[in-house]
């Protein structure tokens, strides 16, 4: 399964980023900012394919996996 | 909102996709403990309290802002609807609300609570960023007295304790650690695969009629 992340926020890093990799089921990461949000020098660090989309509107139109979580 | 809700599950169960809000403190293997200890001794919870408030954020917090979502009870709000549905599981009868805050903000920073259940049964708590930081539940029944800290947001490495006090004897229950967030996604991946939504679906809308009677109280007046 493919998950889309909505937000780049402070409790998708520390709470949900380390554990995209333990997660056997997910086959890769999507994540989405809010458009006015930068991505910064925070390092999206994991073994998965990432998907980084500068807003939630085109995330939401262009990803074709399974999950969103917001 | 809660009309906003019934739609989402209905547009879900049309379309057969799952819905579940990500009340994940629920998926941590302590809530499994208080849940077992209950059912092991026949124990009711009578009266619940709830204690979820910290110190004031920074002035340019979206909390603060009510176009942005913000306010004390859309972010504590899901909460007490879930801790309501958990260990009740029935909507509220009554409801008062206290909208306790001060000072310049034009939405609620703080706010305290009292509903009402079937049974002489009833939750109370206090909610906000304006105090010391708590975030604790105690449960109270007939000779039952459980206090659990850091139930919402207990860190991954953390074991915790469930101090408890049944019949006059102090017990305290060690949690071992748990990622609720890890949980949960499991949970989901399980659901979609075997197609069992409708629990899920059932939770979000009893959330969100609980929410929705405590916004009526705050809007209209008790």
């Amino acid at each position: 399964m493919d998950i889309l992340i909505i937000g780049f926020s402070n409790l998708f890093r520390t709470r949900i980023l380390p554990l995209i990799d333990e997660l056997k089921f997910l086959n890769s990461l999507s994540v989405a900012k809010y458009c006015d949000q930068t991505w910064g020098e925070v390092s999206i660090d994991i073994r998965k394919p990432l998907i980084k989309y500068d807003d939630y509107e085109t995330a939401l139109n262009e990803f074709k996996g399974e999950i969103v979580y917001i | 909102m809660l009309e906003e809700t019934e739609d989402l599950v209905r547009i879900a169960k049309e379309r057969s996709i799952l819905l579940s809000e990500s009340t994940v403190y629920l998926y941590h293997p302590q809530i499994d403990l208080i849940r077992e200890y209950f059912q092991e001794n026949k124990l009711f919870p009578k009266l619940i309290t709830v204690l979820f408030s910290f110190p004031p954020l920074a002035e340019n917090n979206f909390r603060y802002k009510k176009e942005l979502g913000g306010g004390a009870l859309l972010d504590t709000g899901p909460y007490i609807a879930s801790v309501s549905r958990y260990f009740f599981n029935e909507l509220p009868s009554a409801c008062y609300y206290i909208d306790n805050s001060t000072g310049e903000n034009k939405i609620e920073i703080s706010y305290s609570i009292m509903m009402k259940y079937s049974d002489g049964r009833s939750l109370i708590g206090h909610l906000g960023f304006t105090t010391e930081y708590i975030n604790r539940i105690n449960i109270l029944g007939a000779g039952i007295c459980l206090d659990i800290d850091r139930i919402f947001t207990l860190p991954e490495t953390v074991e915790n304790t469930i101090k408890i006090k049944n019949n006059n004897q102090s017990v305290d229950i060690i949690a071992p650690t748990g990622n609720m967030f890890k949980q949960y996604f499991l949970k989901i991946k399980n659901c979609i695969e075997t197609k069992e939504y409708d629990q899920l679906y059932t939770d979000m809308l009893m959330d969100a009629q609980t929410r929705n009677i405590i916004t009526k109280c705050k809007e209209y007046g008790n």
